[in-house]
């Protein structure tokens, strides 16, 4: 009778093993349970190396330093605020909507073929990789698609956001390593600077030159000294705390660039620091980029807002007058 | 059979039984099955929904609802949050994979800065999801908790829509709001089903409100034409003689008009209404000078012709009465001299009348009506075309014949109409008509006309709807209010007080439903019966009886303090016996 009993139970596991084994090969799945929706990486703080990468060959890669600061792999300067926005993009990103049930493969192509790769590691590990693909039509949105390490990419993309802003994610990942070089030109502290030469080529007569020794200064016009207001010397030194360009040349082609280096600069600014260290520039004027009339209705010539620097590396930066007018000064300037 | 097989063959049994146990639970998860065991069917969809979920050819792609209701929230509102909970995931038992959702904290972050940024995206300028502050009456501090009861819905790569799950700029925790919780719990499957028809929705249907006759113009009906813009498209229509003038629209709005129809512009809507139009009339026919009223303390009711109440609405099945509604049940107005200020005192000419039961009117707030007149059911024969009364005024009302004198004594309760008599009362102001209706232009029309070929007149309609209310402020958006005794110059949706007038918690005492029975009005004409029914699906909260709780509140603490330290107790004390009893020996 136990034996019948036992026979019975193990008849129904057989039944009830094949209606299951009948059920799971039959199952589809569907994409959404498999796909992969956990963009986000709360603990920013232990991130060390963040990859960018995209389909036309362009390749970054950023590692935080021993004093936590970020610097590119050849250990080049970026300005941080941009990284902090990566990490900020990390922590936040979510979900705005799964993507179209119907658009699932042609978004899934499309990343395909043009993306941007952000892969980021904590403490030396691959945690996640994201594919950044085109936005949203409305600009709303951002279409990506996860991998992770352990399972893999995900089938389906989501249209992601950052909650707090409107916007695109995928412009805070540029590819373009000057975007991320660090801009300054003069960082000083006024204590710091030796000397400061001023020159005007198209008016030597205005040129100067401070020099300065144990917060006593001396300035020159034309190498003889003159009488000056040492308030005004003060108020200048401090101009050179913080000068940054606002970007690398971007629209100049190179015979260009030549014609401007060989024309004559509107300023050349020397700066000898404490340690003999020489800083110099060359400011030039910069023609419009597209017709402008100035007040009076005349064809304006020149940009009245942005001038190109050379900096010291001799690299082409565009720079505004906002930033440089108050360097921009003549001995005049500093005459009691 | 020896012992040994014997144990062998209970063990095999045993480890059998909870294998088939567990696959059991494994088909189950294959083969969900639910049960809603509930009086009510609180986890049961309505039919429609169901259908609309199924319907493969009108759910194309997936809906995602955010849900921001999320978070440390009072008991109420986690009921309400619970509630949306158990629907959507009712939704994906049904669409599957076709629904999706998401709740979410708006004080998830530790950066509170972060959190600001995504409350304000979320309210977007007013056009997203509407804050409730919630006010802790308990607490020593004022303290304020602002709540985001809606939900963001996504289709096809953007945001489609916005959900309300309910609209109070305040509330207060621990005060009785079992009302509002009742009904936001009960409007919950019929806000989410009708997010998702409005984002699948491919061609929506038009409605018209006539212009021409001195009707209510945008601005007066602004709040009204902004809900049902959600659904509808919304323009104005002018007749300017033109046979075809309503050929592009399915409903037409008539808000309040002051001047007569002459009689092109009534034959071109009356075949409006013959070739299947739907038609809501909103009429005045008793014209009262506020401002002389204002002035002079007294003004005249005056009867207004329309030139449509003998003939078109006549023949259609209603008559408007020339009189003026006057109501013990009213709204507040400012009375000179001493009640100039709010909340001022209640005018009967503002009458707050209650729905009948029909599927416009369910779990709706009562309606404010202001210099209503009543209307009557005709030609009661007439079977093929039914007449359902929707709105009346309270037993406590009376009909005053125009001209009607109106001055500011009605306010006072010593001049106040006698109200006694309750056969005085209840009086109709709305009335549903459907069936097939009959032009009043038969027998009128030249034979020349009828028998050209340029255009076809009909006299007797196809099945066809029409609501005719007798007053023409039901939809009239007001721009004057009060907030805490000040004087603001704003438009203020339909459903709002525009007196101020609040209870002792500080919340306000009248809620209009006008916006939710036009809308309801509009669906049911329009074909959506199935929403409407959705919408007036009840649910029943069990709730704690507050006076009981007070008083009981005490007792049974103690004895779910006792009961479980009294039953260890006992438990012990047997333990204690048995252990005496086998080892005492």
């Amino acid at each position: 009778m136990k034996s019948l009993k036992t026979i019975t139970i193990l008849l129904v596991i057989v039944g009830l093993s094949f209606v299951i084994y009948q059920t799971v090969s039959k199952k589809k799945s569907s994409l959404s349970t498999n796909a992969l929706s956990d963009f986000a990486v709360k603990d920013t703080a232990s991130i060390d190396i963040i990859k960018l990468s995209d389909t036309k060959g362009n390749k970054l890669i950023f590692q935080r330093n021993e004093s936590k600061k970020w610097t590119l792999s050849d250990g080049s300067c970026v300005q941080q605020h941009l990284i902090v926005g990566f990490l900020e993009a990390f922590k936040y990103i979510s979900v705005k909507s799964p993507v179209g049930e119907n658009a699932v493969d042609n978004i899934n192509k499309l990343i395909l073929t043009t993306h941007k790769k952000v892969e980021i590691y904590q403490k030396g590990q691959l945690v996640k990789t994201w594919y950044i693909g085109n936005p949203t039509q409305d600009h709303y949105g951002t279409y990506m698609l996860l991998s992770d390490p352990e399972k893999g990419k995900s089938p389906e993309p989501f249209i992601m956001h950052l909650p707090n802003m409107y916007g695109v994610v995928a412009d805070r990942f540029s590819t373009d390593r000057k975007e991320y070089l660090c801009s300054e030109i003069f960082t000083y502290n006024p204590k710091d600077i030796k000397e400061i030469e001023l020159t005007i080529p198209e008016q030597p007569e205005l040129n100067f030159k401070i020099v300065q020794n144990n917060e006593e200064f001396i300035v020159y016009n034309n190498t003889k000294p003159i009488e000056f207001d040492t308030l005004k010397v003060r108020k200048y030194l401090l101009g050179y705390k913080k000068i940054h360009f606002t970007n690398y040349n971007r629209t100049l082609p190179q015979p260009s660039v030549d014609s401007l280096r060989n024309s004559t600069p509107m300023y050349i600014i020397k700066v000898i620091d404490n340690n003999n260290n020489v800083n110099k520039i060359k400011a030039y004027k910069k023609g419009v980029d597209y017709q402008l009339y100035d007040l009076e209705g005349r064809l304006l010539v020149y940009d009245q807002d942005n001038l190109w620097v050379f900096t010291n590396d001799d690299k082409l930066t565009k720079c505004q007058y906002y930033v440089f007018d108050k360097l921009f000064r003549d001995i005049n300037y500093f005459r009691k | 059979m020896s012992k040994t097989q014997s144990k062998s063959n209970s063990l095999i049994n045993y480890v059998g039984f909870v294998v088939i146990l567990l696959m059991v639970n494994v088909l189950a998860y294959f083969y969900p099955k639910r049960i809603d065991l509930t009086e009510d069917k609180r986890y049961s969809l309505s039919d429609y929904t169901v259908e609309m979920l199924q319907d493969e050819n009108r759910l194309k792609d997936r809906v995602f609802f955010k849900v921001y209701l999320e978070g440390d929230l009072p008991a109420d509102m986690k009921n309400i949050r619970n509630e949306i909970n158990n629907i959507l995931d009712e939704f994906v038992a049904v669409a599957g994979d076709k629904i999706q959702y998401e709740f979410i904290d708006t004080d998830g972050s530790d950066d509170e800065e972060y959190n600001d940024q995504v409350k304000q995206n979320i309210f977007n300028k007013g056009k997203g999801i509407l804050p409730t502050y919630l006010k802790n009456i308990n607490s020593s501090s004022a303290e304020l908790k602002t709540i985001w009861p809606g939900a963001i819905v996504e289709y096809r790569g953007k945001t489609a829509d916005v959900v309300q799950f309910f609209d109070r700029e305040q509330l207060v925790i621990d005060e009785n709001i079992t009302q509002l919780i009742d009904k936001t719990i009960n409007n919950i499957e019929f806000k989410l089903i009708s997010a998702i028809r409005r984002v699948t929705t491919d061609k929506k249907k038009r409605i018209g409100f006539l212009q021409g006759h001195g009707e209510l113009d945008k601005n007066m009906t602004w709040d009204i034409r902004q809900v049902l813009k959600k659904d509808y498209v919304i323009g104005d229509v002018e007749i300017n003689g033109q046979l075809n003038a309503f050929d592009d629209i399915d409903a037409l709005i008539i808000a309040k008009p002051v001047e007569p129809f002459n009689e092109k512009d009534k034959f071109i809507i009356d075949q409006f209404i013959m070739r299947g139009g739907k038609t809501l009339w909103f009429i005045d026919p008793i014209d009262v000078n506020i401002d002389s009223l204002a002035f002079t303390g007294e003004t005249m009711g005056l009867s207004r012709n329309l030139n449509i109440e003998k003939d078109l609405l006549f023949k259609y099945g209603v008559r408007i009465n020339n009189d003026l509604i006057v109501d013990n049940q009213s709204a507040n107005e400012l009375v000179p001299p001493n009640n100039i200020k709010p909340p001022g005192l209640p005018w009967v000419f503002y009458p707050i009348v209650y729905p009948e039961k029909h599927p416009i009117c369910l779990n709706i707030d009562p309606v404010l009506t202001q210099y209503t007149s009543s209307i009557h059911v005709v030609n009661e024969k007439d079977k093929e075309v039914k007449k359902t009364i929707l709105l009346k005024s309270s037993p406590e009302s009376k009909s005053l014949l125009a001209p009607v004198r109106i001055n500011w004594g009605f306010a006072f309760d010593q001049w106040k109409p006698d109200f006694s008599n309750p056969e005085f009362g209840n009086n109709p102001i709305a009335v549903l008509l459907e069936g097939k209706f009959k032009s009043p232009f038969e027998n009128r029309i030249s034979e020349a006309f009828l028998k050209g070929e340029v255009y076809q007149t009909k006299f007797k309609s196809v099945e066809n709807k029409m609501l005719v209310v007798a007053d023409g402020d039901m939809i009239n958006s007001s721009y004057i209010y009060f907030k805490n005794g000040q004087k603001k110059i704003a438009p203020i949706p339909l459903h709002v007080d525009r007196m101020g007038v609040i209870t002792n918690n500080g919340t306000p005492k009248f809620v209009y439903g006008n916006r939710e029975f036009i809308q309801n009005a509009v669906d049911y004409l329009l074909g959506d019966n199935s929403l409407i029914g959705i919408r007036s699906k009840t649910i029943t909260l069990r709730m704690l009886d507050d006076e009981k709780v007070a008083k009981e509140k005490s007792f049974w603490k103690s004895i779910n303090i006792i009961i479980p330290l009294a039953f260890l107790a006992i438990l012990a004390f047997i333990l204690y016996l048995i252990r005496k009893r086998k080892y005492a020996h």
